[in-house]
């Protein structure tokens, strides 16, 4: 059925039809009770048609409507005036299969509720621990793409992991931390990791001890995953060319070649790495997914396109149109985006700090374009070179182009996080990777009491 | 419907069917000009079924699946156990249906969308606004095997506006959203022209507690996490600060809180939640003192007690019928109090209003705990505003920043975190501790 609904497609301006499988399974622990175990199946498709200006879009769910969508998304296309030119993208028919190492399809809902139910004891068994929320989740994509052009795109994705949320109480204080486990379509990445959730869940405890971070400004160090939920917010967000398009003061800020950091300052955005979530081979446009170096050397050197964005910006596309799910028109949007590895050490930064703070964990992070805030799982006093007593409750936030220009070190160590959910334009929880090295930051404000 | 009850009848002891439609027509406009329309109209179905006592669950986007209940089935062999039955009680007619909004065409969105911009133009032809105005129409359906057969419609028409700061960056936005069709306040229109001009001289501040004026819109991130506390599922895992505390007085006087999904027009207002349980208003703060919690069907045996009627298949990230139900609440109503906003400014010798806020779902939300990066904000100087806060946040802990309240506004705004939670006042809080980059 799937296959003939690029018949549906007429041949006014550019149409395109985005048809998905969705099959998830989740099984939920909360406390020692096991919440739920569901299977859920969707399936939807989205016409697009650009005429004239401006996209109009179609979602629908039953797939006998495929020829009625693409006629009222080219109804609403012909009320948008103008003229938009999409950037060139070659034809592609191509089907492409996950390979993971071990299949998640082929493993029994048992066995899987074994897992994450032995994960959960693990937790439960340390005292102080008042509840979880553990979480096996596995996501089984099929998506299919049909051009007027003449692309025909099958892609199966699969993604799976298990998230821990650890909640920890001593009386009235009440603390909670997460792991994040797997996030590629691996099976076999969510196991043996017990040592790993024993750590968490002893700082978690550590946590209950903590005194609440007093607001201020601070030399910072940031673990990987934290650096990589701020390169996110403060930048990524920002290399969005949908910002552009239609923002002339704003390109004259995003000149190619402005110094936005330090020599020793790389951003990358890409796709093509595997094992985390924010890898596909094609976007949700048909266009293949390239590495992008959005700073070099600290200086800005490219940005993410939709093939909109990319012909009204004359520039090269990168594959970055994506759509949270069949029921959202994709818009430009981040994939893997990273901090590579720099000169320094984490030695080297915490020798460098005679009053700071070492802030782990990521717990959230959003962006106003300008300004960027995120908050950190867990946080560490630093006194005169040395790591002390434990803080909690921070959140940090500032101004991203100052705060770039203040990152003071790069370390060595990268590493890309397991989980990774963005939101922009309604489409909320689109799987994205990012990660970084650990990084020194000057004066960074943090919000506490 | 009901082949898929008849069906899953047979095989296990309960069953109910969740089939939710959704139509949208959301129009796009960036600097007054149209640039997307993106429609939807798509349907959502869940089953529930239980059997030997543990829950099954399965969803699709059609009810012709024909391995729905077979899915289903799979999953209760695992399921959690669960005792609950599913109910068929009287439901009240809730008005929450506007056939004329309804009606409307994109071509007639669109009009009302440029006669706003013109309105706008009016009071000052240079700022081009991005604008998103949105209409929906929900169809609820709910049938169980204890013989409850209900359905109601929904419509919304949502309108965002946002100017751009001279950079190109979000400056300032004003917004609202009805289940009835409405025509944009010109008095709306007219502050977010003056806080636009306002926001033009860009205003550091200190690090040090201060008065702060809480927007309605803003006002939600901080309530959120009261609800967070209420949450039966919360309270039942022990996660809660509010556990025992109903009848004790946590926050000062003048606040009270309603939830009252029976209101007129309101934007979450229905006849029954998405487990097919009547929905009643109820109190959960008076002059201060915690009146209730919320349940569903389940955390309500757990606890047990009754479902409050807050069973819904709506959290912060997500809404359908994939999701499964958890206590949430339906319309949130703060009532006002009699200081009008200009008022509440003139009197302050030092102080931030806040309009909008970053970062409302990081941090220790069941705890209460807060740390907001402020944007947009307004800094008041001597009784006026001095221009647009920036690098600054404000935190806190709920339990403590809201035993001391100063005053409510007399206008009223929705409340909201991200979307819009309910119906609230703007709120003088007289110490919050901000961050900010200046002296």
């Amino acid at each position: 059925m799937e296959r003939t609904l690029g018949k549906s497609l007429g041949q006014k301006g550019y149409q395109d039809i985005r048809w998905e499988d969705l099959i998830q399974t989740s099984i939920n622990f909360r406390g020692k009770e096991l919440d739920s175990v569901a299977s859920t199946r969707e399936r939807g498709g989205l016409a697009r048609v650009l005429s004239r200006g401006g996209w109009g879009t179609f979602a629908f769910s039953d797939p006998d409507n495929s020829t009625q969508a693409v006629n009222k998304a080219l109804l609403a296309a012909e009320a948008i005036p103008g003229e938009t030119k999409l950037a060139e993208t070659p034809v592609v028919r191509e089907k492409i299969a996950a390979k993971p190492e071990k299949d998640p399809r082929e493993i029994s809902l048992e066995e899987k509720k074994e897992l994450v139910e032995h994960y959960n004891q693990l937790v439960l068994s340390h005292k102080g621990i008042q509840s979880t929320d553990a979480r096996y989740y596995e996501i089984i994509r099929d998506k299919n793409f049909f051009s007027n052009e003449g692309s025909e795109i099958f892609q199966e994705q699969i993604l799976t992991g298990i998230v821990i949320r650890i909640i920890a109480r001593r009386d009235d204080v009440i603390q909670r931390t997460a792991i994040a486990l797997g996030g590629s379509p691996h099976y076999n990445y969510l196991q043996g990791k017990e040592e790993e959730i024993e750590k968490k869940v002893k700082e978690t405890l550590d946590l209950l001890d903590a005194e609440p971070v007093k607001a201020g400004s601070y030399d910072v160090i940031l673990d990987p995953e934290c650096t990589g939920v701020f390169i996110h917010e403060a930048f990524g967000h920002l290399s969005e060319s949908d910002n552009l398009t239609n923002n002339p003061t704003l390109r004259q800020v995003m000149v190619m070649g402005r110094e936005f950091g330090p020599s020793f300052l790389n951003v990358l955005d890409d796709p093509t790495i595997p094992n985390v979530p924010g890898y596909f081979i094609y976007d949700d446009e048909g266009v293949p997914g390239r590495k992008t170096h959005l700073i070099k050397d600290g200086k800005l050197n490219g940005r993410l396109h939709s093939r909109e964005t990319a012909g009204k910006l004359g520039e090269e596309t990168t594959g970055n149109c994506r759509a949270t799910n069949f029921s959202f028109a994709p818009i430009v949007r981040m994939t893997t985006t990273f901090i590579d590895n720099g000169p320094h050490n984490f030695a080297e930064m915490l020798s460098s700090i005679e009053d700071g703070l070492y802030l782990k964990g990521a717990a959230g992070g959003q962006t106003s374009g300008d300004y960027f805030t995120f908050g950190t799982q867990i946080g560490y006093r630093i006194k005169n070179g040395k790591i002390g007593s434990m803080v909690r409750d921070a959140t940090l936030s500032g101004n991203l182009f100052t705060t770039l220009e203040n990152i003071e070190m790069v370390g060595n160590d990268l590493d890309l996080s397991r989980a990774g959910g963005c939101g922009k334009g309604g489409q909320i929880l689109l799987d994205v990777g990012h990660g970084a090295p650990h990084v020194k930051i000057r004066d960074m404000a943090i919000g506490g009491r | 419907m009901e082949n898929i009850l008849k069906l899953a009848a047979q095989k296990a002891d309960s069953a109910e069917v969740v089939v939710m439609r959704d139509k949208e027509t959301p129009v796009f406009f960036e600097r007054g000009e149209i640039n997307k329309i993106s429609k939807k109209d798509t349907t959502g179905v869940a089953l529930r079924l239980i059997k030997d006592g543990r829950l099954g669950f399965a969803t699709s986007t059609t009810l012709d699946d024909s391995r729905l209940v077979e899915r289903a089935l799979a999953t209760a062999q695992f399921g959690e156990r669960i005792e609950i039955d599913f109910p068929n009680r009287e439901i009240s007619e809730v008005e929450s249906y506007d056939a004329y909004l309804a009606s409307l065409t994109e071509e007639e969105l669109i009009d009302d969308a440029h006669s706003i911009m013109d309105r706008m133009a009016a009071f000052d032809p240079s700022i081009l606004v991005d604008l998103y105005i949105n209409q929906t129409e929900k169809e609820i359906e709910i049938g169980n095997s204890s013989g409850f057969r209900g359905k109601y419609n929904k419509t919304n028409l949502g309108i965002m506006l946002s100017t751009r700061s001279a950079q190109g960056f979000r400056e300032v936005g004003s917004g609202y959203s009805s289940s009835r069709y409405f025509t944009f306040p010109e008095m709306w229109l007219a502050q977010l022209a003056e806080r636009h001009h306002q926001a033009q001289k860009r205003q550091s501040v200190p690090t040090k507690k201060m008065p702060v004026i809480f927007s309605p819109g803003t006002f939600g991130t901080l309530v959120t996490r009261l609800l967070a506390g209420i949450d039966g599922t919360n309270l039942n895992a022990g996660t809660s600060p509010l556990e025992g505390k109903i009848g004790k007085k946590l926050f000062d006087d003048k606040l009270s809180i309603l939830e009252d999904p029976h209101r007129t027009w309101g934007i979450f207002s229905c006849p029954f939640d998405d487990e097919g349980v009547p929905t009643n208003p109820k109190e959960i703060i008076k002059d201060g003192v915690l009146q209730s919690y919320l349940y569903d069907l389940k955390s309500a045996r757990e606890a047990g007690c009754e479902s409050t009627g807050n069973g819904f298949k709506r959290g912060f990230w997500s809404s359908g019928a994939g999701d499964k139900p958890t206590p949430t609440p339906t319309n949130i109503v703060i009532p006002g109090g009699a200081v009008p906003l200009a008022d509440m400014i003139g009197k302050l010798d030092e102080g931030i209003l806040i309009e909008g806020v970053m970062g409302a779902h990081t941090g220790n939300i069941n705890a209460g705990e807060f740390s907001l990066n402020i944007n947009p904000g307004f800094y008041i100087k001597d009784g006026k505003i001095s221009g647009r806060a920036t690098d600054a946040m404000a935190s806190g802990n709920i339990y403590e920043t809201l035993t001391n309240i100063e005053a409510m506004s007399s206008e009223q705004g929705l409340l909201a975190m991200f979307g819009p939670i309910g119906y609230g006042p703007y709120v003088l809080l007289p110490e919050v501790s901000v961050t900010g980059k200046g002296q």
